[in-house]
Order: structure tokens, then C-alpha cells, then sequence
């Protein structure tokens, strides 16, 4: 066997007995091969992060648009109600342009801006080039493998941070803010919305409404993991809407079956973070009190 | 790149978004080292997002000067370890000399200069990929991300165990020719 293919049976967790003492050998007795082992598995790494992305980034057959709403029930009533919001915000608009006009020339700054190294913000199939790009609805947001971006609102302090991998397509930004996950992770920090306005994040499994509140929403082919650091989102399941509150210091995931019950963020140091209440003595007491 | 870093951090206390930016640059390195030791792509990636939220947790413990990427290194190790538990992976029990051994290459092998490697290579690995037709693509990521066997890719191809193998070994050189020659216009481009 050569040397590629037993570095592959490796990272696919088939060495046999014979194989992986052939490795074991490689790697204690031939340093270049010791080099060429560590180049072969971040040359994979990449092959499968920087393929995950292009393939996220490519229409999906696993993520539902993100006008899909999640119940039915009072649509006609909403609707109207939507209408009347959005005459009223084009009153308001008409308006506030007019006093606009009056004063000296004043330069229109965007309300919503994603800046980051190395982001990829694509618009009608366009790449957009430069560092701080306005947001529109239909973005396609996508950061490098190892570099975050920012989306900031001018106006409020607002802000969510998009890890490396992650990509992310905008959704009418003016009607509220609108967010559909496609994979990654992001971390967000909301301020206070008025009813009605509430942040919306969607991912393949669920459906996050934010108020105002601080916390780390990750989605992959496989579940969508959330931790709530201050205030309450609901988490809401795409496939049978069912829907749970997560409080501040509580976690809950969703998958393609369900939402898991919200449960709490695990602090103690035997924990590592991994919110799993067997690795954490004093949480497993608590809970069966 | 690391030592850069270093002179840079021994001059103040980080904050915890500092030291997760800090972090975050070698979140690739990281996934490639928990790669190896969990030999299973999607695991190491969990196991380096735990690590940003433990080292977003504990950054008060990091001492100014101290190299994030050793530290953050640590902490995937750690990580990976307790992912190998707690999946109840022990049926088939860790290989603790093979652990030990690939985690030696890479504390030998992943210096600063090859971590500047690696960033080339993945910029061109990332001109390289857009090239890859669909199916290509797809193929690549089920053996290596979803660990298909070539038996199951066959299967779900209607084409013989053979021709996968020879299709992903065809991919893989194709994307080597392809970063070798966007490497080599790198380097001689001012």
C-alpha cells in the first residue's frame, strides 16, 4: 500500500492491525514521512472545508427558501397588517426624504455593512468588491476559511459576527432582520427590537426569533446548535414548527426531527464546554433534584 | 506568523475577542490537528468550535506573551480526547500510541513556516476547487466528509469500485497539477 492511501485509511478510521503498525513505524522512524503525514491532512482538511463552502454557497437542495413561514394560522390578517406597516413605512420614508432635500447635500451612509478580511459577498450571481459592502436583501455572504466578518447596523448596536466557513444569505434587511444560515456559525449580539421587528435566523433545521439578547447559533448538515448568553430566543423547528424558549445560560439544538429541550449551559471547568451534563458532576446533581 | 503573534500579544493582556480573532487565524491548522487524532472530519470540526467557546471562556487565563496557537493547540487535544469518550468510541478502544505519535508530528512539523506554507496552498486550493465540476466535487466530499466507502459511492454511481478509485485519484492529481502551477505564477509575480 502506498504511503497516500495508508495516510487516507487513517483519516477514514480503517487501519487494520497491520496498517496501523505500519503507520506507527512510518511516523516513529521516518521524519519526512512524519512531514508528509501532517501535509496530506491539512491538504484534506482544506479539500473537504474549502468543498463544504463551495457547495453551501451553490443552491441547495436542503435549505428551503427563506420566505417560508412556519405556521399558517391568521395569514390574511398578517398580510394586512404587513401592508399597512409597509404603507406606513413609505409615508414615513416620503417624508423624511423630503427633509432631507431641504437640507444642504448630506451623504446617504448604509444602514446595514458587512466588512471582513477575505469575505466573498456575491449579488445577482456578481462578486462585489471591497472591504465594508452594503448589505441588500439576497446577499450572499461568504467568509474565508479562517477569518471572520462583521455585519454592523449603523444605527443601533447590533451586531452579528460570522465565523471563518461560514455562509450566510441576507433577507429583506428592511423589513426586520432577516438571516438564513446556510452553514457555519455566528455569534450576535442584538439590541433591544421594537414588536414586530424581532431578528430572524433561519438555518435548514430551525428557525431562531431574537428580541434583544447575546448568543452562538451554529448550523451544519447534520443540526443546528444554540447557546443563549443573555435574554430568550425562541428556537422554533422548521420540519414540525415545534417551538422552545431557550433562556440566558441554557442551550437547545434542532435537527431534521425536532428541537431538543432547552437545557443549561454547562460551567463548571469538567465540562470543556461541551454542554453535556454526564461530563459536568454538579449539573447532573441539580438536574436530578 | 507565530512569532509575529507573539511579540504582538507580549505586550498586553488580550481580551477575549482579541484572543478568539487571534484564534480564529488558525482555525485550519486546528481542524487539521484534530482531523488526525479523531480521524473523522465533522468531529473535528466540533471539537475546534468547543475549543473557541472554552477559549473565549477561560481567555483571563492566558498569559500575555504565551503563543495562542500552542495554547488553542492544547485545548483541541483536550477536546479531542473528550470527544473520543464521551461518543463511546472506546468499543474499538484509543490507539494511545498513535494518538501520542500523530500528535508528536504535528508539534514537529507545524512551525511557523509551515504554517505560512499552508496559507499559500490554501488560496490556491481555493482557485483550484471552483474549477472541479459538480459531480467531482461531490464525489470528493463523500469519501473524505461523509467517509462513503468506494463500494457505497459505486453503488450510488452506477460505476464499478475501480473507476472510483481511479476517479478520486484522477481529482486529487488534477488539483495538485492545478496548486503546483498557481503556486509557481505566486512566485513569480512581483
Amino acid at each position: 500500500m502506498n504511503r497516500e492511501d495508508l495516510f487516507d485509511r487513517h483519516l477514514r478510521g480503517e487501519l487494520n492491525e497491520d496498517e496501523s503498525a505500519e503507520l506507527k513505524h512510518l511516523l516513529l522512524h521516518d521524519a519526512a514521512a512524519g512531514r508528509a503525514f501532517v501535509e496530506h491532512v491539512h491538504e484534506v482538511n482544506l479539500m473537504v472545508r474549502v468543498g463544504s463552502q463551495l457547495q453551501s454557497a451553490s443552491p441547495a437542495q436542503n435549505v428551503v427558501p427563506l420566505a417560508v413561514p412556519l405556521a399558517s394560522s391568521g395569514k390574511s390578517f398578517r398580510r394586512w397588517w404587513q401592508a399597512a406597516a409597509l404603507a406606513a413605512c413609505l409615508l414615513g420614508l416620503a417624508i423624511i426624504g423630503l427633509t432631507l432635500n431641504r437640507s444642504p447635500s448630506r451623504p446617504t451612509a448604509p444602514t446595514v455593512y458587512v466588512s471582513g478580511n477575505g469575505m466573498q459577498v456575491t449579488r445577482d450571481g456578481a462578486l462585489m468588491d471591497g472591504d465594508m459592502i452594503e448589505v441588500r436583501p439576497d446577499d450572499l455572504i461568504a467568509t474565508s476559511t479562517n477569518e471572520i466578518a462583521v455585519i454592523a447596523y449603523e444605527n443601533e448596536s447590533t451586531r452579528l459576527e460570522l465565523f471563518p466557513g461560514t455562509v450566510v444569505l441576507c433577507g429583506d434587511v428592511s423589513a426586520g432582520k432577516r438571516f438564513e444560515l446556510r452553514r457555519g456559525g455566528l455569534q450576535a449580539r442584538v439590541a433591544p427590537q421594537a414588536p414586530g421587528q424581532s431578528m430572524l435566523i433561519t438555518t435548514p433545521h430551525a428557525q431562531a426569533t431574537v428580541i434583544g439578547t447575546e448568543f452562538v447559533v451554529r448550523a451544519d448538515e447534520r443540526a443546528t446548535k444554540l447557546d443563549v448568553f443573555q435574554g430568550k430566543v425562541e428556537l422554533a423547528c422548521r420540519s414540525n414548527a415545534k417551538k422552545v424558549t431557550v433562556s440566558a445560560g441554557y442551550w437547545a439544538s434542532s435537527t431534521s426531527s425536532g428541537t431538543s429541550e432547552a437545557k443549561p449551559l454547562c460551567k463548571c471547568s469538567k465540562c470543556r464546554g461541551t454542554n453535556e451534563p454526564s461530563n459536568c458532576p454538579n449539573l447532573k446533581k441539580k438536574n436530578e433534584k | 506568523m507565530v512569532e509575529l503573534d507573539r511579540q504582538t500579544e507580549s505586550q498586553r493582556a488580550l481580551s477575549a475577542e482579541d484572543l478568539l480573532r487571534a484564534a480564529f487565524k488558525y482555525q485550519d491548522a486546528l481542524t487539521s490537528y484534530a482531523y488526525a487524532l479523531l480521524q473523522d472530519w465533522p468531529l473535528a470540526q466540533d471539537a475546534v468550535q468547543e475549543t473557541f467557546i472554552v477559549l473565549q471562556k477561560k481567555h483571563a487565563q492566558f498569559r500575555p506573551g504565551a503563543n495562542v496557537f500552542t495554547w488553542a493547540r492544547q485545548m483541541v487535544r483536550f477536546e479531542a480526547l473528550n470527544l473520543l469518550r464521551a461518543r463511546g468510541r472506546e468499543s474499538c478502544v484509543i490507539d494511545e500510541q498513535l494518538f501520542a505519535l500523530v500528535d508528536a508530528q504535528f508539534d514537529e512539523h507545524f512551525d511557523a513556516d509551515a504554517l505560512a506554507r499552508m496559507e499559500q496552498q490554501k488560496a490556491a486550493l481555493q482557485h483550484c476547487m471552483t474549477r472541479l465540476e459538480r459531480g467531482s466535487l461531490d464525489l470528493l466530499l463523500g469519501f473524505y466528509k461523509d467517509r462513503l466507502s468506494c463500494d457505497q459511492l459505486a453503488g450510488a454511481r452506477r460505476r464499478s469500485v475501480n473507476a472510483i478509485r481511479l476517479s478520486l485519484s484522477r481529482i486529487r492529481g488534477k488539483l495538485r497539477d492545478c496548486m503546483r502551477h498557481r503556486l509557481a505564477l505566486a512566485e513569480v509575480k512581483p
